[in-house]
């Protein structure tokens, strides 16, 4: 079980390259379960049972591109379930959406209308990866959305990491980090923070974007 | 029974009388699980609220909540909660409508109804469709009146110009059967259909003088006994009310549709042969809202099922 705890920890750090992995531990097939399979009403174990564990579900691809949006201040553009139709056109090439909600959207799972004919993904697979990759790229790497910032506004010289990785995760996930969430996250700051990735912003928000971007796409971000 | 085109569909109408057996029944749906649970030394443990919190903001309104939501709602009890999620606007993009739920609700459903098809237009009847669930959560339509809108109208005419694929898309869209092609053998339907009633075997049910059998086998219509659909469903003009009404009235017509949202909202399948009292009791509660789509939403996830605390613990 210790074992198991601890590859559903780590997969809430892995970044989505490794999703695959962590959605097969999610429907109790992945490594570490050892037959041990909640969904599973033949098993030996009380994880077996019917009703032992809440439910828990890979989030549609607009509520993923809103979700995100709403945490870092990004604006994906829209795609307007109310407005009339648009035409065959616009709605067969490029949606009645602007910005690059639409394209985001067919990837991950697909929108509410495009592709309801052929179903909604319910997998992580790779195309799903590359896409939610780009699209947290996108949100966390977008100068002008701060969001994801204590104050929605540039980190200023009386932030410290702490208070960036804690509005991060209360946002990202609607709790404070756990002391060893806290402590990798430290981690990553100190390191980032002597050699940041972006050298036109301060380090702190080079620092914070990065760490935005890895929060955004774990499992745990994408599951509920 | 060895003719694998002819399509047969049997529906359990003696789960009507077991069904009025749980409605009298003093068991609720918590106590099924709770029930369930104990007997195996098992006990409910609900989620911190934080998670119950994110489950109830994504489900209802399709974004995560707010830190100011996770603190509003700390204290709250489950079905406060819900309360209070139910009563936020849902997505930007859907213009604060709920509609969005019935959407996905019913996806299963658009994947049949709107595959693709030479003879339907993905935009203007997606468009339709969309456009009719907006007036059916505007006008508070229950989910039968749905129902009996969605197998009356030209879109469903259009898109199903036979008999039979108006026979298989009704039952599939509202009866809830997996799935079906004509390669597929006919036991393996009587199967199906009979381990999503009572359990009984495919031989059984066959015979079993409780079940009506309804047959879309024009071999076999005028065949004493058997109703055939193939005059039921016609292949021109709109369907005939018996045929609607044959599918609306089925104790699986309920049944169905709390397997869909049952999965939608627990991701999961709903516990099937080996535990129909949960389904059972919920298509009864259901039928007695008078097929409220709102009341099973608010049953579902306000269950000890829903609230319990996620697999990663």
């Amino acid at each position: 079980m210790k074992a198991t705890r601890g590859l559903v920890y780590s997969c809430l750090l892995v970044i989505l390259t490794l999703a695959p992995a962590c959605a097969g531990l999610v429907n109790g097939s992945g490594n570490g379960n050892g037959g041990d399979n909640p969904n599973d009403p033949n098993g030996s174990s009380d994880r077996s049972l019917y009703f032992y564990y809440g439910p828990m579900k890979l989030m549609y691809g607009e509520t993923i591109l809103y979700s995100i949006a709403a945490i870092t201040g990004h604006d994906f553009g829209s795609w307007d379930y109310t407005a009339p139709d648009p035409g065959t056109g616009a709605f067969a090439n490029a949606g009645n959406g602007n910005g690059s909600f639409y394209p985001h959207c067919r990837l991950l799972g697909g929108c509410m209308e495009h592709r309801i004919p052929q179903g909604r993904t319910s997998f992580v697979g790779t195309a799903y990866v590359l896409q939610l990759e780009k699209a947290v790229t996108e949100a966390c790497y977008d100068r002008s959305a701060f969001g994801m910032f204590p104050g929605a506004q540039a980190p200023g010289t009386g932030v410290q990491a702490i208070d960036v990785i804690e509005h991060q995760y209360r946002a990202a996930f609607g709790v404070s980090p756990s002391p060893d969430d806290l402590e990798l996250s430290i981690a990553y700051f100190e390191s980032h923070l002597q050699a940041p990735e972006f050298t036109d912003v301060s380090a702190m928000e080079s620092a914070g974007r990065g760490h935005c971007r890895a929060l955004l796409t774990t499992n745990r971000f994408l599951f509920y | 029974m060895k003719n694998t085109r002819t399509i047969s569909m049997i529906i359990g109408v003696s789960l009507a009388a077991a069904s009025l057996a749980w409605a009298e029944s003093d068991a609720s749906l918590d106590d099924l699980i709770r029930d369930y649970l104990s007997v195996r030394g098992a006990t409910v443990q609900v989620a911190p609220p934080a998670q119950l919190a994110r489950r109830y903001a994504i489900d209802l309104t399709g974004v995560v909540p707010s830190a100011a939501d996770i603190d509003a709602t700390r204290e709250l009890s489950p079905g406060e909660m819900f309360d209070y999620f139910a009563n936020k606007p849902a997505m930007p993009h859907t213009g604060g409508e709920r509609p969005y739920v019935w959407v996905n609700l019913l996806k299963d459903a658009d994947h049949f109804l709107f595959s693709n098809s030479s003879q339907f237009s993905q935009v203007t009847h997606i468009r339709e469709f969309r456009d009719q669930l907006r007036r059916v959560y505007a006008e508070g339509w229950s989910y039968k009146e749905f129902a009996r809108w969605a197998l009356t109208s030209q879109m469903f005419l259009n898109r199903f110009p036979s008999a039979a694929d108006r026979a298989n898309a009704a039952f599939f869209l509202f009866l809830g059967r997996d799935s079906f092609s004509s390669e597929v053998p006919v036991g393996n339907m009587w199967n199906t259909y009979a381990l999503r009633n009572d359990g009984i075997p495919a031989s059984q049910a066959e015979t079993n003088p409780d079940y009506h059998v309804y047959e879309y086998a024009p071999e076999r219509c005028g065949t004493a006994g058997v109703v055939c659909t193939a005059t039921l469903w016609s292949q021109t003009g709109s369907i005939p009310a018996e045929a609607i009404d044959m599918v609306l009235s089925s104790p699986m017509f309920a049944e169905a549709a709390v397997e869909r949202y049952w999965q939608r909202f627990l991701g999961s399948r709903l516990p099937g042969v080996d535990f129909p009292e949960i389904r059972r009791t919920l298509a009864v509660g259901f039928a007695q809202s008078g097929y409220d789509v709102n009341w099973l939403i608010r049953e579902l996830t306000t269950s000890a099922a829903y609230i319990q605390e996620m697999m990663f613990r």
